[in-house]
């Protein structure tokens, strides 16, 4: 009974690959993350990522199908992200994909991997409430997106240089704090008086974001002061960073017809975003949508679930890679 | 049919190569139209049309292929790992063996054969290294860094060798006054894959040993 789709990711550092049913029901997720690899580049570092997936990929498929005890018989489709993401880690999955899909006599879709993300808040069970806004933030990206139902989607606003995790990511290093920089700024934070006036850039416009004048603020702060206290700076960071994001979530959602808001991406775990969305909706009446959080970073289950939407409509994109997809194409 | 498929992605030309018993029944690289487009890598995205055209011209279906071989490299980095990345899919999928083989033994062989002389291989990398490969019948030696630094060293024992690979003008420019002979021969001749797969079959493996590409981390490095 061929009902399952195979979900195929790898378009940053983390290979994935996971077992997903017409329902969104997740038979098995498998994420090989690479994070201790780029931990010492403080960054993704395009050249070990490739090299790293090509160990993982197949070991990461052969765990997905063993986990949900099926075999590929039982699938119908492979799916696999085609963009954006680096060229040389893309190419892994899509070239693994493609020669699964050859050897198997399966079909190979590829998808776009920020409809995937749009998607993960409906794995397991249909949480979101359509119209929906969503707020995208993670290491690869930062995005407000309007969907009208499942596939139906238009961009808001996105971030005109840094994505908010690349900007914790270099707050964290100039602070000295680690890498990936989200958790541990958000930590240091908590234990931090929000008593630096850093900037807001953009806070009060349209739905785009900046965030390079905040980064750099940070680091003109730092230079400027003799003994700076890492969790006053963090809390202030912090602080910045949710004030922007709440502000545009807020004007997209009173600007059109929104049932949920949803806020996905690694960043989504962070518990003073979490809290201040919480506050928001509460204020405005629509529902919070926060899916769990093995489903806000990188996987290949979100994936598998767009998958399933491509198959129901029948758009079958190449799987070849594009390196800079948007998000209004399939 | 028992097909033995060659891969090499090492150059930005693609080929997928078909055979049996050693000999050739398709090789994608006398088909021009199927050829990769030269030039950045984003253009260089899909192995599968020339596979599946391959099988079409020769009748043959995908679970007629019992044996991948595939080019490891050296060459451009994201080149040989979509050869590879494809190759175990394949290999995973197909339940076959996949047998893996450098460039520079695939450049090493077609110029023994040629010249029935020692072959220096060069192929350039960054910053000025290269990975310099001595075939004398077998791989002699293989070396990744500053050629300048190992490389007399490393002919010392041959007498007379021809020089191969597309770095190979760097390997003539470091003996001057001596007259080396130029193969002219700069990439993989992907038909070897299935013309001597003999050669490599004692190299089969499966998943979860699954070829990587060849990279200088696996060569220690001259010092
Ligand atoms: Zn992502």
């Amino acid at each position: 009974m061929a009902e399952l789709v195979l979900g195929i990711e790898t378009s940053c550092d983390d290979t994935a690959a996971a077992i997903v049913d017409p329902e969104g029901n997740v038979l098995s997720s498998v994420t090989a993350s690479q994070a201790l690899l780029h931990a010492k580049f403080g960054g993704v570092f395009p050249e070990v990522a490739a090299r790293a997936h090509i160990n993982k990929i197949i070991p990461a498929v052969e765990e997905a199908l063993s986990v949900a005890k099926v075999s590929p018989e039982d699938i119908r489709a492979i799916g696999v992200t085609r963009g954006p993401g680096l060229i040389g880690s893309l190419l892994v999955g899509l070239n693994t994909a493609t020669s699964l899909g050859l050897g198997w006599g399966k079909p190979v879709i590829g998808i776009n991997h920020l409809r995937g993300h749009l998607r993960s808040a409906d794995l397991e069970s249909k949480k979101v409430k359509y119209p929906a806004v969503i707020l995208l933030v993670s290491g690869g990206h930062t995005f407000l997106a309007y969907m009208e139902d499942a596939v139906n989607i238009s961009l808001l606003g996105t971030t005109r240089d840094d994505s908010v995790g690349e900007a914790y990511d270099k707050a964290a290093r100039m602070l000295g704090l680690g890498y990936p920089g989200g958790p541990v700024v958000d930590k240091a934070a908590m234990a931090g008086k929000p008593s630096i006036p850093f900037p807001r850039p953009l806070l009060n416009s349209g739905l785009e974001f900046s965030f390079s004048g905040l980064k750099s603020a940070v680091a003109r702060y730092l230079s400027a002061t003799e003994s700076p206290v890492v969790e006053d700076v963090s809390a202030s960071f912090v602080e910045a960073v949710m004030e922007i994001l709440i502000k545009k979530c807020q004007r997209a959602i009173t600007g059109r017809p929104c049932a949920s808001l949803v806020v996905v991406g690694g960043v989504a775990a962070s518990p003073q975003l979490r809290a201040e969305a919480s506050r928001l909706c509460e204020e405005v009446g629509v529902e919070l949508c926060l899916p769990p959080l093995r489903w806000s970073t990188d996987n290949a289950a979100m994936i598998a679930l767009a998958t399933w939407d491509y198959l129901n409509l029948g758009v079958s994109p190449q799987p070849v890679p594009q390196v800079r997809l948007p998000i209004s194409e399939f | 049919m028992s097909l033995t498929l060659g891969i090499s992605t090492s150059s930005s030309q693609f080929r997928i190569v078909l055979g049996e018993k050693g000999k050739v029944l398709f090789n994608s690289g006398d088909n021009p139209s199927l050829n990769a487009p030269d030039g950045p890598v984003e253009l260089i995205k899909d192995i599968s049309p020339l596979l599946t055209n391959g099988l079409e011209s020769i009748g043959a279906g995908i679970k007629e292929i019992k044996k991948i071989i595939v080019d490891i490299g050296p060459g451009g980095t994201s080149s040989v790992r979509t050869g590879v990345a494809f190759a175990n899919g394949l290999s995973y999928s197909l339940a076959i063996p996949v047998c893996p083989v450098s460039s520079m033994e695939l450049i090493g062989i077609e110029c023994w054969e040629k010249f029935g002389l020692p072959v220096v291989i060069a192929v350039k990398s960054v910053r000025g290294n290269a990975y310099v490969g001595l075939y004398n019948g077998r791989m002699a030696g293989l070396k990744y860094g500053l050629p300048e630094q190992f490389i007399h060293e490393m002919v010392a024992p041959v007498g007379e060798f021809v020089v191969a690979g597309a770095f190979r003008n760097k390997v003539i420019e470091l003996f001057p006054g001596r007259e080396i002979r130029d193969s002219g021969i700069q990439s993989v001749n992907a038909r070897l894959l299935v013309e001597r797969e003999g050669l490599f079959e004692k190299r089969a493996t499966f998943y979860p040993n699954l070829p990587v590409p060849l990279t200088e981390q696996m060569i220690p490095a001259f010092d």
